[in-house]
């Protein structure tokens, strides 16, 4: 099999030099990606509103070199220009646009040829490709160095290596690319850019708000052994959520048990909410995870019918909790899975699992 | 749905409030002493009403005085009112009697119903006519103890049915 794909690597660039035989010339840079941009612009997609153009590698490599700089400035200009959409500057997270542009490119004897293509960010779902060719001659041996990035004129003009302040996304083969400043590259499906969580903008954008809410179900597992062996061992319960930028998570839940066992006590009420400061980490457009501490506040209230009208008896119940999740987006509503765990508490903590779905206001 | 659960309803919201404003979390609130154990396993004292003060207003006469009661909760969780506290005496005299406004009842009562008495929190006693209900709004009480010198034993106890007797002396 591997001997098989050698075969087929070593002798695509041979492949790619008959397509691009005399006769056939190239057309320049600009007269390429003007006709790329115009495809792109009469392409059928209504639902969008704003795009990024990011994460162009080399289709051999997946790695970047500055020529991928250039060709996004290049279709980013034009799709301005054009007026159709919004266009996302260079470095914004790429998580908050609708779709995305991006793409990859071969250089064979003296001709580039570039694949690029919209998806939706929500599901990945392709929306447009286009592909186009043009002599490398515009550009210098340089342009096509992978891994070496040299700043464009909207970064600074000046040239900069990765220890100027770039990110390094680390590749499938372990190796390192230095990632231009402030440069988000995405994960698009399909696309096989394996790039390290941390790399993601952890937090919401200019261009997200972020704000969501979510009901769901709960499961409340008891850690509490008296409780556990007097009253019960899980607990249904019901919860609603809002988040703020996918840091500040608020739920608040309720729940309702029996118990059978305990002089005339009837039921068991609870009613209470949970804060959470996480730290989320976009795994790709439509997958973030987040983890982080918080705290549990909270009231079970005791139905007794032997208690006085008007008294009640609540037994105040806090904790400190650790909380991990995952978001997955379908457009801009989704599901929140997540657990927590209490690590210190007044009564009783709990493991509980809680599956939801939100509605986030920000995409 | 009865004022009971209205009140918790309210309780619970006023409980997420606080918490928005980082308040130090939701407190217990009336007796949980008596559920903690059977629940959680959680030993609780619960709350302990002492007499805190006895006011002699006035001595009628050589065997009646006009007197003021006020418990104070010195437990560690609260309880509701009303608590009543009936009076008796350890002398060997005849029982005494709490006289209010010409009503005749060996019991004061401490607090109104639905009210909770937190720790650290005082209720000041109010006669009760023969059926218990306060005799309002005259707070002060008259006890014929028919001795030469009153030693009284005040039990008192909550809606839950804890007791707690304490003596006073005048």
């Amino acid at each position: 099999m591997n001997r098989c794909l050698g075969f087929l690597k070593a002798w695509m660039p041979a492949a790619l030099l008959l397509l691009a035989a005399p006769g056939w010339a190239a057309p320049g840079y600009q007269a390429a990606l003007d006709q790329l941009a115009a495809s792109l612009g009469a392409a059928q997609a209504p639902s969008v509103g704003s795009l990024a153009v990011a994460g162009f590698v080399d289709r051999q490599t997946h790695r970047r070199s500055p020529f991928c700089v250039k060709v996004e400035e290049g279709l980013r200009d034009r799709i301005i220009g054009a007026g159709r959409w919004r266009v996302l500057r260079a470095g914004q997270d790429p998580s908050g646009a609708d779709a995305l542009l991006s793409g990859t490119y071969t250089r064979s004897a003296g001709t580039v040829f570039l694949d690029a293509r919209m998806t939706d960010s929500a599901d990945g779902r392709v929306l447009w490709r286009g592909s186009t060719r043009f002599s490398d001659a515009d550009f210098g041996a340089a342009d096509f160095t992978l891994g070496a990035y040299q700043a464009g004129p909207d970064q600074g003009g000046s040239a900069a290596s990765a220890d100027a302040g770039g990110q390094a996304v680390a590749q499938g083969g372990g190796q390192v690319v230095p990632q231009e400043p402030g440069q988000v590259v995405p994960t698009m499906p399909g696309q096989v850019v394996p790039t390290m969580p941390g790399s993601y903008s952890p937090f919401y954008s200019p261009a997200r708000l972020g704000l969501d809410f979510s009901a769901g179900y709960k499961l409340f597992l008891p850690l509490n052994s008296t409780f556990q062996s007097q009253v019960t061992t899980a607990i249904n319960g019901f919860t609603l959520g809002m988040g703020f930028g996918d840091v500040l998570l608020m739920d608040f839940d309720l729940w309702n048990t029996s118990v059978s066992n305990i002089g005339t006590l009837d039921s068991l009420t609870y009613v209470g909410s949970d804060f959470s400061l996480v730290w989320p980490v976009r795994l790709g457009p439509a997958l973030t995870v987040y983890a982080g501490p918080g705290g549990r506040f909270g009231w079970i209230q005791v139905n007794d019918p032997s208690t006085p009208d008007g008294d009640q008896v609540d037994l105040g119940n806090n904790g400190f909790i650790a909380v991990a999740g995952a978001k997955l987006y379908l457009g801009a509503a989704g599901l929140d899975l997540r657990y927590t765990y209490d690590l210190a508490y007044s009564y009783t903590g709990y493991h509980t699992l809680s599956l939801g779905v939100f509605y986030d206001f920000g995409r | 749905m009865t004022s009971g659960a209205k009140r918790r309803g309210l309780s619970g919201l006023g409980c997420l409030l606080g918490l928005v404003v980082m308040a130090a979390g939701c407190a217990d609130r009336g007796p949980t002493n008596l559920y903690s154990k059977s629940l959680f396993g959680v030993n609780q004292q619960g709350a302990n009403m002492a007499v805190d003060s006895v006011l002699n207003y006035a001595n009628i006469s050589g065997n009646e005085s006009e007197i003021v009661v006020v418990l104070k909760n010195i437990g560690q969780h609260s309880t509701y009112g009303p608590i009543y506290g009936v009076l008796s005496s350890t002398d060997s005299c005849a029982s005494p009697e709490v006289f209010g406004n010409n009503q005749v009842s060996a019991t004061a009562v401490f607090g109104n119903r639905g009210q909770e008495i937190k720790p650290g929190d005082s209720v000041v006693g109010e006669a009760v006519d023969g059926y218990g209900d306060v005799v309002s709004p005259n707070y002060s009480y008259v006890v014929a103890y028919y001795c030469p010198k009153g030693n009284f034993i005040l039990t008192a106890t909550d809606p839950f049915g804890t007791t707690w007797p304490d003596g006073f002396s005048f």
